[in-house]
């Protein structure tokens, strides 16, 4: 069973409830947007996404993915284009397919990957503990024709650059607050049990009793085969 | 290309703050894109030009030193979230940005914290043609390394023999520190043009004693209203001999 298996499936419903799939619009991948590490100021944003105050999530999970047989860019909401108002409730969930050695190489560098992806006129922060992005699009960016096909095209070829993705499944919701809302309950489990999987391996001694995630740790199968050869590993 | 950055010093009370506010708002007249950092713990300069920041730099990094000791946090996920959370305190009016930077950190040390902070920071400033420090009294501020990336040091002093004397420490203070940054001194003040003595210092300009100032403190107004008249036409000349340098 996977790591994530169980928010993951939580995450497949809501956007298999039938008011959801049927807004949910693949797009096609746009490529070839330059990249640069831009800081959009205020006076110069055409549209925001996922500003704090007006709701924003990311989350980021990974398994053997054998529904996923290729990449796939998914919408819910307005593209670029067609954004009327500045500032947008955004969510980003990314899924990746592959096969992976070790979790934690790899939860390091596929969040190394995202955090990399750097667009021209595009500025993306990220704040892994609220588990929010906040992207600022400058107005020349939008004159050009910026889309979010290219984000998720670019997030997509960063994620691919990491050993044993197979696939990459770019799921965005931009401007369903309660929809955001919604996905911020599985995406919390999700950041508990990358929570567990990081402090397990950074931390010489687990001292299970006192820990924060002693309660995930104990409920997802996977982290408990983790901690265990992580146990024997270190007193060997 | 490199912004210029702008740090005013000077010994307490002698107006480096109404100074600050000022520069704001010519800059902010002049459509400049301009960042100003209030690095006064009293956040004078938030109250002169009213912006009322919720929380501050020094705020960011005690939560984060907290986080950190409660839980380890990935080194990668502490560069990004500062970058987020400096957006996050940055006060956007046009093309002016605001950042409070707030109570001098405490003791102890947190250098990957700082450093990583100081990073944040750094990748901001870089945006705006125009950075204006208004920095803590004293000379505090060249002791904890602030000022290495100023490129204009301005040193506001009254005529008072005290004020003059602390704008020379801090001057060879900079030196010392190897600050290499073009420094003047702008007396403020000045009730009579004979008060204005010769210093070793290059005079930048001299600004006089204004009620409209002493009524805008004493109201809290906002100091981006402030009315042109013989104070601002004097800063104008004396940014002229700043930013020519």
């Amino acid at each position: 069973m996977s790591l994530f298996a169980v928010p993951a499936v939580q995450v497949a419903q809501i956007f298999a409830e039938p008011a959801v799939r049927d807004r949910l619009r693949v797009v096609p991948r746009k490529t070839g947007w330059p990249r640069a590490d831009d800081v959009v100021l205020g006076e110069d944003v055409a549209v925001e996404l996922g500003n704090p105050k007006d709701g924003s999530l990311f989350f980021l999970h990974w398994d053997s993915g054998d529904d996923l047989p290729a990449d796939r860019l998914q919408l819910l909401g307005p593209d670029i284009h067609e954004i009327e108002p500045r500032g947008l409730a955004f969510a980003l969930a990314l899924r990746v397919a592959g096969s992976f050695a070790d979790e934690y190489e790899t939860f390091c560098a596929l969040k190394n990957a995202v955090y990399d992806t750097r667009l021209q006129g595009l500025s993306i922060r990220m704040l892994p503990s609220r588990q929010s992005i906040w992207c600022r699009l400058e107005q020349q960016a939008r004159n050009h024709g910026f889309s979010l096909a290219h984000l998720g095209a670019a997030l997509g070829e960063s994620l691919h650059a990491v050993a044993g993705v197979r696939s990459v499944e770019v799921t965005m919701v931009v401007g369903d607050k309660p929809l955001v809302k919604r996905l911020s309950r599985p995406a919390a489990d999700i950041a508990r049990i990358g929570g567990a999987l990081l402090k397990m391996n950074e931390e010489m001694d687990l001292d299970c009793e006192h820990c924060e995630y002693w309660d995930v740790c104990e409920a997802v199968a996977e982290l408990k085969r983790i901690r265990a050869r992580l146990q024997t590993e270190r007193h060997a | 290309m490199s912004p210029t950055i702008l740090a005013v010093c000077g010994k307490g009370g002698v107006g480096k703050t109404t100074v600050s506010a000022l520069i704001a708002r010519r800059l902010a007249q002049q459509n400049r894109r301009a960042l100003l950092v209030d690095a006064d713990p009293a956040g004078g300069l938030a109250m002169a030009l009213h912006f009322t920041p919720e929380k501050t730099i020094n705020d960011v990094r005690r939560q984060t030193v907290r986080e950190l000791q409660q839980s380890g946090v990935d080194k990668r996920d502490l560069a990004v979230s500062f970058d987020y959370l400096v957006q996050e305190l940055l006060i956007e009016r046009g093309g002016l940005a605001f950042l409070p930077i707030g109570r001098p950190e405490e003791k102890g040390c947190y250098c990957s914290v700082n450093r990583l902070l100081k990073e944040s920071i750094a990748l901001l400033a870089a945006q705006f043609d125009t950075i204006v420090i208004d920095a803590e009294a004293g000379i505090e501020q060249v002791n904890r390394n602030v000022l290495q990336r100023v490129t204009h040091l301005l040193l506001v002093s009254d005529t008072s023999a005290k004020g003059l004397k602390v704008t020379a420490l801090i001057r060879e203070t900079a030196t010392a520190m190897e600050v290499n940054a073009h420094s003047g001194l702008l007396l403020n003040r000045v009730r009579d043009e004979r008060e204005i003595v010769d210093t070793a210092l290059p005079l930048w300009g001299a600004l006089p004693e204004d009620e409209t100032v002493r009524r805008y403190d004493a109201e809290e107004r906002d100091f981006f209203t402030f009315p042109d008249g013989e104070l601002t036409r004097r800063l104008d000349t004396a940014l002229i001999s700043i930013f020519s340098t």
